[in-house]
């Protein structure tokens, strides 16, 4: 071997290197079977749009012969339970499960683990049963997030008169998010440099109620509030709705936010809302996709993908969670990239006329 | 038969109390309970929170009242032939999408484009109606079916966002614009002299045909108009004005109040409902009556969808026709004195009921009072208000 190629060979290698992901679950093609990936609802349009098309993708990569079937439970636990009985009896390797109703999902559990099927809880989660892994955001990441978002806006405030928006009461991300949110937040109110003037749990996340909270908010305190915390997009652009309504849209700041929805990236760039939490649906289906594919092969997941432990009130199950990125107006590009929306989704309506469209318009 | 028709009656002497107070709450007095209730849910409320009996918060009344309302008012002819129509929800969100997509997409003005929501909904309200006539199948399965087609059109129609967001289109306009102070007090005074001139020549027809009249009955409820109208449009004067919103909704109820109680299609509206043999006996063709009650039905729906997008600027398929927002509009309907057994009611009562509702739950978010006591009191809402309106058909039953 010359020298000239030994030095290919080894640039070669070195370069493989830099570009193979941190962690590569190889393909495996003796995989064979179907693993079914039941969706939640057809409402919370990411997981139609993206998360399922994400994880057949994702799948196709780490076992090729596996075929992925997806199946949407249409809001209805016992829609979704009779799928899932339809999965086990249809032989599923694996079912990477959404739950319609996480609190309601024990049955589904209990079925799996009877026919020991492996059972991946993906996103929301599935309560008072036996899971194999638990993946997803991290609604606790989701709420510190929101809250250092919060705090950055209003940490030399004096008594700042602030509204808070939580997600619907009882269910998951309610919890988390809040719990993350007064990590941050607790420390502002002791100090006395915000003052929470009006708080409240959103019926299903539901915008319109949202809406009808903020104008509620502002009849209590006369239009004297400087900020609204809001737990995720929907609840956000409920609470600017009501702001334009009564002539404070861009005086009130609205703070916090989650999923990144194009209504509130337009609303973002418009100077109307601060930021959001974006959720890359991309890597957690690409985790899903790997701890799946280890379950399959009867495997312990390689290092670094379980980074966690999720109570779902029957055991402690290992857990991936996913990292959250806070996109405001100075990064919306990061949105792009990782390929949640293009700039043509986003620059639509007046936000088209912002520099950041502007800036892509041809992209 | 309509509810004057049973007033008129005197069973023989057995429980003349009750039957007399039954005449009156079927007659002029018919609004007498509903009003009490929102006073004295103001009232409570009130006393929790003196913000609430605000101008702020009376504007916010409105505007949340509207929507729900919309969807009463629809409801009201569709009660009144005796049936149910449980896709108003659903065709409000569907509508909305048409409209927020025809405004966005194609580009088309913003008056073409609300045209067209609302035709759809008329269409479907058609179909429906066609189809439970034809078939004789119930309404109420029959509508709730199509609801869920409905749903399912809406997400095929969205766009891959999932999202329509209307800020910053004309169509904003509906739900966040007020009147100008100087014309809605020339409204007023309209409105006043309108109202007079009508019961004025009630008056005359009264006293020429012979009836007992008094000049009583023009000017005491002219004066009542005149000082609630006064009071209500001054108070929306101190915060923003009165919103366009509430006049897209009282507009069309007076126009229906005037077509149920000074047209033939109104008597035979009315008359449908309650004895729709007879009426077919005598030669009328009852199911092109309930069909043109579904067709209202289906625009009043779809155009409360619109307003409704107007004001979250929005639509998606999570706020848009979801919640409770089907049996917030049933429960505004009974509970403003329209019976779910036909031939009662009145276009008014999705004003009075859609203002009892709202006022309730806009007290509850107030006091932050939670999920869990917004529920249960919506619940318990419907219940007592079906009840009451149960107890009192059968008491007209029982007088005929």
């Amino acid at each position: 071997m010359t020298r000239l190629t030994k030095a290919l060979a080894a640039a070669f290698t070195a370069s493989c290197m830099a570009a193979a992901p941190a962690l590569a679950t190889d393909s495996d093609p003796s995989l064979t079977g179907t693993v079914y990936f039941m969706l939640p609802n057809f409402t919370t349009v990411r997981f139609v749009q993206k998360d399922g098309p994400d994880f057949v993708a994702a799948m196709k990569k780490y076992a090729p012969n596996v075929k992925v079937e997806l199946v949407n439970g249409e809001s209805n636990p016992g829609e979704q339970q009779a799928q899932a009985e339809a999965a086990i009896t249809g032989g599923a390797k694996a079912i990477v499960l959404t739950a319609a109703d996480p609190s309601l999902a024990s049955s589904i559990l209990f079925a799996a683990d009877k026919a020991k099927v492996p059972l991946i809880a993906y996103e929301h989660e599935a309560s008072g049963g036996p899971l194999t892994y638990y993946t997803g955001f991290g609604a606790l990441k989701a709420g510190q997030a929101q809250g250092k978002n919060a705090v950055a806006a209003l940490s030399d405030g004096n008594a700042t008169p602030v509204a808070r928006l939580y997600g619907n009461t009882g269910d998951f991300w309610q919890r988390a998010t809040k719990q993350g949110q007064d990590e941050m937040l607790d420390p502002l109110i002791k100090a006395g440099k915000i003052k929470i003037v009006c708080e409240d749990y959103v019926p299903n996340w539901n915008p319109s109620e949202a809406q009808r909270i903020i104008e509620q908010c502002l009849t209590k305190t006369n239009g004297a509030i400087s900020a609204i915390v809001a737990s995720n997009d929907g609840t956000a652009e409920g609470a600017l709705a009501a702001l334009v309504s009564q002539g404070l849209a861009g005086k009130v700041k609205i703070l916090g936010g989650c999923d990144a929805n194009v209504t509130t990236l337009q609303n973002i760039l418009l100077g109307l809302q601060n930021g959001t939490v974006l959720k890359d649906y991309s890597t957690l289906a690409d985790d899903a996709a790997r701890l799946v594919v280890a379950a399959l092969q009867n495997k312990k997941p390689e290092d670094g993908v379980v980074n966690g432990e999720f109570d779902n009130g029957f055991a402690k199950v290992p857990a991936s969670f996913a990292d959250v990125t806070m996109i405001d107006k100075s990064n919306v590009g990061d949105v792009v990239k990782a390929g949640v929306w293009s700039w043509k989704d986003i620059c639509a309506g007046p936000a088209a006329k912002t520099p950041e469209c502007a800036a892509h318009a041809s992209d | 038969m309509s509810a004057e028709q049973v007033s008129g009656l005197s069973p023989s002497g057995r429980a003349p109390l009750v039957s007399r107070a039954a005449a009156l709450l079927a007659g002029d007095w018919r609004y007498v309970p509903i009003a009490t209730a929102i006073v004295l849910i103001w009232a409570f409320f009130a006393l929790q929170n003196p913000a609430y009996l605000t101008p702020r918060n009376l504007s916010n009344l409105c505007l949340q009242s509207v929507v729900t309302g919309l969807l009463a008012l629809g409801l009201v002819p569709v009660l009144l032939v005796g049936q149910i129509d449980m896709s108003v929800a659903a065709m409000s969100a569907v509508a909305a999408t048409i409209t927020g997509q025809l405004l966005l997409v194609e580009r088309v003005s913003v008056w073409l484009a609300i045209a067209a929501g609302v035709l759809f909904g008329g269409c479907v309200g058609f179909l429906q109606a066609r189809w439970i006539t034809w078939t004789g199948t119930p309404a109420f399965l029959v509508t709730f079916g199509v609801s869920l087609a409905l749903a399912a059109l809406q997400l095929h129609l969205l766009p891959v966002t999932g999202q329509i967001n209307l800020y910053g289109t004309d169509i904003v306009v509906l739900a966040g614009a007020y009147l100008p102070a100087g014309l809605s007090w020339a409204l007023v005074i309209f409105a006043v002299l309108a109202f007079a001139a009508f019961r004025l020549s009630a008056f005359v027809e009264s006293r020429d045909a012979g009836l007992e009249a008094s000049v009583r009955s023009v000017v005491l409820p002219t004066f009542l108009v005149m000082v609630g109208l006064a009071v209500v449009v001054g108070a929306l004067n101190m915060h923003n004005g009165v919103p366009i919103a509430l006049l897209l909704f009282v507009v069309p109820i007076i126009v229906l109040v005037y077509i149920g109680s000074h047209t033939k299609f109104g008597l035979y509206l009315y008359a449908t409902g309650g004895n729709p043999s007879a009426v077919a006996r005598a030669g009328i063709d009852v199911d092109r009556i309930r069909i043109a009650a579904f067709v209202i039905c289906g625009m009043f729906a779809a155009f409360g969808g619109i307003v409704g997008a107007s004001r979250l600027l929005g639509v998606s398929a999570q706020s848009s026709g979801m919640g409770t927002l089907l049996l917030e509009a049933i429960t505004a309907a009974v509970v403003g004195g329209t019976s779910l057994f036909g031939g009662r009611g009145s276009p008014w009562s999705a004003l009075f009921g859609a203002l009892a509702i709202t006022s309730i739950s806009n007290g509850i978010d107030l006091l932050g009072l939670g999920t869990e006591v917004k529920l249960a009191t919506q619940g318990l809402v419907l219940v007592l208000a079906t009840s009451v309106d149960s107890v009192a058909n059968k008491f007209a039953n029982d007088a005929r």
